[in-house]
């Protein structure tokens, strides 16, 4: 078992566990965090996690963790590796069951001052129209040849069939599609997942938020994202919905006789993998981007749908109704990039589970007006409590394989949230403190309760201090919608 | 994992299914056999709270009954194998495993 006394400091927000912590790891693990945070890090298994993550074969370089890590299946969730092509492998527990789980920002002019009696009448507006909770389905109905267009072209298929913009799309990682999705290797059972939920949230932590800007750091960089101290924003939470729980679903049990035939030794059985240049792993490969497109179509319908509401709700009652996209991001992904490992270029496919890329200024794959700052990063808080929005750094694609934290990170499970907190007076406290509520069940409000997470501006800290990010503004809830 | 779901279901409208589901190992076939009861609850909004299992080695014949789901309060993402164990006991087979909710 690995204990925090096996962490070598080395450096404020910096932590090592060497590879003689255990036989079987092939690198190192790099761990960002403050000292604070090492208590409640320790009291879970993902150290455990990265760890056995280190030992997966063609891990290249260090496994790192995030500072708002937790324990996830197999892989710690803020966790990242990268494995090199071609005989690294790639492994559907280490990007997470909801692929492409992601967040999106829209930013406005209007101000929370000229609105502030409207917001009621906003949550319940994006509650209406953008459906959410456990299973259900929308209002699209995508036959077979749509959804494998979904699954090709992502936002770029979303805009064409009249949700939003080219800027939307342009302002969307990966311009919102990965090539190389390979539709013929998706499962029935996962296309029949996904017809119906093409434009819904889901439920579990998946929300929609209007957030204030709060505190702006960074005035180059708010004024190039659109963001003014006291406007509202709109932040999304989802992910590829059923058809990408399905798509994980099917190569799990497909690579649990991979790892037989190529004679894979794992820790855990949820880190089944197969060789990146087999052809399991390209199958995989394949479903994984084209459940990724499905994410990115399903995040840009929602964003149409969210931008109507807010401007249909507060048409007339101020000046600019409009919404215009800050970026869209990905949290469970595996990307193929390359990075200077060892001193060489390698091409890598970088693992992103519940951690975001987070590329520096100057990277040719951000719309042109990003490139001189950096990519945006989004990092939404637990329920109630600040997001965030910072760039990548130089630093970050030296140290993290361009890469961040992704939000605020649980600490205590869903179980324990519910015993603890009671949904309704969850609520009501919000609602106390300005922060109007729409959820679709009150056990499942407790469940994402701030207090069953770390507190998001000391994993802010932990970045910033650690210099893989740079802060840009600090966002503040006024109404959530929770699925 | 109907009770993990929250499931409601109704009495109405109830149904039988069987299944037959083959594995490798134990540990598979139980992770197959919910993730098939996860697939069903998904696409066809059925829920089940009746069973008769009978297995053989890693071979199981299973003869549902349940009904349609009126309400479920959680999702249920997928069946992992992660810390899965299956033992042993006096009353027959018991198990821990983790759904990705």
């Amino acid at each position: 078992m690995v204990q925090l006394r096996d962490l070598q400091r080395l450096g404020p927000y910096e932590w090592k566990i060497p590879t003689s912590v255990r036989s079987d790891m092939r690198v190192p693990v790099r761990l960002f965090a403050s000292g604070e945070m090492l208590e409640a890090i320790g009291r879970d298994a993902s150290l455990e996690q990265a760890v056995n993550a280190a030992t997966l074969p063609g891990v290249v370089g260090e496994v790192l963790v995030m500072p708002d890590v937790h324990q996830g299946y197999g892989f710690p969730i803020g966790g990242v590796a990268a494995t090199e092509y071609p005989k690294g492998v790639i492994s559907p527990g280490a990007i997470g069951y909801d692929i492409n789980c992601g967040v999106r920002l829209l930013a406005s002019r209007v101000e929370l001052e000229e609105v502030k009696g409207l917001m009621d009448e906003l949550a319940s507006a994006l509650d209406a129209a953008c459906p959410s909770g456990v299973g259900k389905g929308g209002r699209l109905r995508l036959d077979e040849h749509e959804l494998e267009r979904a699954c090709r072209e992502g936002g770029e298929w979303a805009r064409r069939e009249g949700f939003g913009t080219q800027s939307d799309v342009a302002r969307t990682e990966e311009g919102g599609f990965l090539d190389g999705s390979d539709f013929s290797k998706v499962s029935p059972r996962a296309r029949e997942r996904g017809r119906p939920q093409m434009g819904t949230l889901g439920a579990g932590n998946h929300f929609i938020e209007v957030e204030v800007v709060d505190e702006v750091f960074d005035e180059e960089a708010a004024r190039v994202m659109g963001l003014s101290e006291g406007c509202l924003t709109v932040m999304i939470h989802c992910g590829s919905r059923g058809f990408g729980h399905q798509v994980c679903t099917d190569y799990v049990r497909r690579f649990q006789k991979a790892v037989q035939k190529y004679g894979i030794r794992l820790p855990d059985r949820e880190l089944v993998c197969a060789p990146l240049d087999s052809p399991e792993g390209q199958a995989y490969e394949g479903a994984m981007r084209a459940a990724a497109n499905y994410a990115f179509a399903n995040r840009q319908v929602l964003a149409h749908l969210a931008r109507e509401a807010f401007a249909e709700a507060l048409r007339g009652r101020a000046k600019n109704v409009h919404l215009h996209q800050v970026y869209d991001i990905a949290h469970n992904m595996g990307k193929t990039e390359e990075h200077d490992i060892g001193g060489a270029r390698r091409k890598v496919c970088v693992h992103r589970k519940g951690a975001t890329r987070a590329f520096g200024p100057g990277f040719e794959g951000l719309p042109p007006e990003y490139r001189p700052i950096g990519q945006p990063v989004l990092v939404p808080g637990s329920m109630g409590t600040a997001s965030w929005v910072l760039v990548g750094t130089e630093k970050s694609m030296a140290r993290s394989f361009g890469s961040c934290c992704h939000g605020a990170g649980r600490t205590m499970s869903r179980r324990q949230a519910k015993r603890s907190i009671h949904g309704g007076e969850l609520r009501r406290e919000l609602e106390e403190r300005g922060i109007k509520v729409r959820a679709g069940s009150m056990p499942g409000l407790a469940e994402e309760a701030p207090q069953a997470y770390k507190d998001v501006d000391a994993v802010v800290e932990a970045v910033a201090g650690a210099g893989i990010a740079k802060k840009v503004v600090r966002l503040r809830p006024v109404a959530v919608v929770k699925g | 994992m109907f009770e993990l779901m929250g499931a409601e279901v109704s009495e109405e409208s109830r149904c039988h299914r069987q299944l037959e589901i083959g594995a490798d190992d134990r540990e598979q076939l139980l992770v197959s056999f919910l993730e098939e009861l996860l697939f069903i609850a998904d696409s066809e909004e059925l829920a089940f709270d009746g069973y008769m299992l009978r297995l053989v080695d890693t071979n199981l014949q299973a003869r549902l009954e349940g009904g349609l789901i009126i309400s479920r309060s959680k999702e249920i993402k997928a069946v992992t194998y992660h810390y899965l164990e299956i033992k042993e006991s006096k009353r027959g087979l018991k198990t821990s495993i983790i759904f990705d909710v």
